[in-house]
């Protein structure tokens, strides 16, 4: 499959300080691209040039073969949708109101029974359907991560095979260790399953070497290596990545392995 | 930006009435309203006598001298005041609406954040020196004087605020009540300042500003206000899913496929358009912009689609009723309009602002 964004030496500055240091990477579909790294090595700002928010002050970015400026924001967002880390709303929408907002871009404001069907869908795929009728600002932390992915689920529901991304900024921080599992197991699913292209933003490195197809590390704006999970989550890298040392425990009994740091 | 519950409607749960059913009965109140609005004053006329009289006019049957000064007491007074009080209210129930959706705070309301006073300070100016400085303007825009004067300010004040407590999208409500009340104070200071220079009959024109009247309702007044007034209206209706989208914050809608800041710039410019008119027609009348909406997302919830109409059709049902009793309760005299909504609405307010408390401790 080809890339669906093409990001080529894309550098972005603010001030004297590169965000983005030439980086080149592509978000294909059908994958789910992890990116990592410190604070402030740029994470959020690669996420921002691919959804439009930050144009670069150089290098291409071409989502679907087109460059990026040349989509509006309405055609963008029929293709791709964005889950921001935080969530400000102090309106009293009910959680299937704002799951709704994200079939803005289909229904031009007037929701039918096929844009509830799929937010309804949407929600049970988080665990969140019983929540619908609640109103979305009295939920917990973890219970309005939920919905919010759901909404973004939502908003690239198509009944086409045309190209669909999800970017999504930490998805799991508000969220406890089953559902931070289950979302990533979804996440993956989407893009396993229906061709999404997912590029997320990811804190933990378990989680990224369980779910992730590609890892990206970032440090300082500066891409450290983009790959397979085995080629990039090695200690060198993270150790690279994160200036801390971490090391690899395998249990022989259940197969799993984690990464953790060492001393 | 914190994920602190920043209304009180939030902890009201989901009970909800259905939004067509409200904003028909509030149809039907405005309605019941306006027509009891007809009969009182200092001369009482029923109801059935309006009716009789109106067919009469309209017959071209002659009236004798009590059914003229009837007609004319209905014509000339009541009816105007009353089309006036609908227009008004709609128009700043509607303000109020674009305004807290704009900011994406339920707070924001033309008067407290001194958007009204900026449009009182350019009218009071266009009385003051229409004669002189403004003498072109004045000339040019004829009987559009005044509203385009307030249009004006308003939209002076809104952009200036935004700019003020707006970074990256994010409206402080802190800078922004603050930043009110300097507005607030300065246009206050320049309708001092003028004043001092306005003669008498000026100083009559501009004490009205102080507290909001209806009392000046002469029929092309009304006619320019509804029009505009009833224009916007339908044109901000057609914000509401744009609105909607707004309240996840500017990003958001962007990625949700609106244009944030063109519509936010139109979205302003509405808003300017309809407090400025209606401070120009009537004054600062503080409140009502705050209350409708409140009120109408707390029975029906806030998807703009409903909070819109029904904080327009809420805000001329208020405004209606406020200036019913203020030509009611101190009969033959009148209690200016701003004072009534005052003693209705800032008790709302401060009602508003205990629960936020309580919500967060």
């Amino acid at each position: 499959m080809s890339a669906l964004y093409s990001v080529r030496d894309v550098t972005v500055s603010r001030g004297r300080r590169r965000l983005l240091d030439a980086v080149t990477l592509d978000v294909v579909g059908g994958e789910m691209l992890a990116v990592m790294g410190e604070n402030g090595a740029g994470k959020s700002t690669l996420l921002h040039v691919l959804a439009g928010d930050v144009t670069p002050d150089a290098g291409r970015v071409a989502f679907a073969d087109r460059p990026l400026s040349r989509w509006s924001a309405l055609d963008q967002a029929r293709r791709r949708a964005v889950l921001p880390q935080r969530h400000a709303l102090d309106f009293a929408f009910t959680a299937l109101e704002v799951v709704l907002l994200g079939r803005s871009p289909h229904d031009h404001g007037a929701p039918g029974a096929t844009d509830r069907a799929i937010a309804r869908a949407a929600l049970e795929r988080f665990d969140a359907l019983h929540l619908a009728d609640r109103a979305f600002p009295s939920l917990s932390g973890g219970e309005r991560a939920r919905v919010m992915l759901a909404r973004v689920v939502a908003q690239i529901t198509t009944d086409d095979d045309g190209p669909r991304a999800l970017l999504v900024d930490e998805p799991s921080a508000a969220l406890d260790i089953a559902h931070q599992h289950a979302a990533f197991a979804l996440l993956r699913s989407l893009a396993h399953d229906d061709g999404v292209a997912v590029f997320v933003v990811v804190h933990d490195p378990n989680l990224a070497a369980r779910y992730a197809d590609r890892v990206a590390l970032l440090r300082q704006g500066r891409l450290v290596a983009c790959g397979g999970v085995d080629d990039t989550l090695t200690p060198e890298h993270l150790q690279e990545t994160f200036n801390v040392v971490m090391v690899r425990l395998d249990d022989a009994a259940s197969g799993a392995s984690a990464l953790v740091v060492g001393s | 930006m914190s994920s602190v519950p920043l209304s009180p409607s939030v902890i009201e749960g989901t009970r909800r009435l259905s939004p067509r059913g409200v904003l028909m009965g509030l149809a039907v109140v405005l309605v019941a309203l306006a027509l009891g609005a007809l009969t009182v004053g200092a001369v009482p006329i029923p109801l059935t006598r309006a009716v009789s009289l109106a067919l009469a006019v309209l017959r071209g049957a002659t009236l004798d001298e009590s059914d003229a000064q009837a007609t004319a007491v209905l014509w000339s007074l009541r009816l105007p005041r009353i089309v006036l009080a609908i227009a008004a209210g709609a128009g700043l129930g509607a303000a109020g609406a674009v305004l807290q959706g704009i900011f994406r705070n339920p707070l924001a309301d033309p008067m407290l954040i001194g958007v009204s006073s900026g449009a009182a300070l350019a009218v009071t100016g266009v009385i003051v020196l229409g004669a002189t400085v403004f003498a072109g303007f004045a000339q040019l825009a004829g009987p559009l004087t005044l509203p385009l004067a307030g249009f004006a300010g308003g939209l002076a004040t809104t952009a200036l605020l935004y700019r003020l407590s707006t970074q990256d999208g994010r409206t402080s409500l802190t800078t922004m009540l603050l930043g009110g009340i300097a507005l607030n104070a300065l246009a206050l200071s320049g309708i001092g300042l003028l004043t001092t220079l306005a003669t008498n009959e000026q100083l009559r024109s501009i004490s009205f500003w102080n507290f909001g009247s209806l009392a000046g309702a002469d029929w092309p007044v009304v006619a320019t206000v509804a029009t505009c007034v009833a224009l916007a209206c339908v044109i901000v209706v057609r914000f509401a899913p744009a609105l909607d989208a707004l309240a996840l914050g500017d990003r958001e809608a962007r990625h949700l496929g609106f244009e944030t800041q063109a519509l936010k710039r139109r979205a302003i410019v509405l808003a300017a358009l309809l407090a400025g008119f209606v401070v120009a027609a009537c004054g600062v009348i503080g409140f009502v912009a705050l209350v409708a909406p409140h009120l109408v997302r707390l029975v029906c919830g806030p998807a703009h689609r409903t909070v819109l109409p029904g904080a327009a059709l809420l805000g001329a049902v208020l405004l209606l009723a406020a200036d019913l009793a203020s030509r009611v309760l101190v009969a033959p005299a009148e209690l200016p309009i701003g004072i009534v909504t005052a003693l209705l609405g800032a008790p709302f307010f401060l009602w508003l602002l205990m629960r936020r408390q309580r919500e967060r401790s």
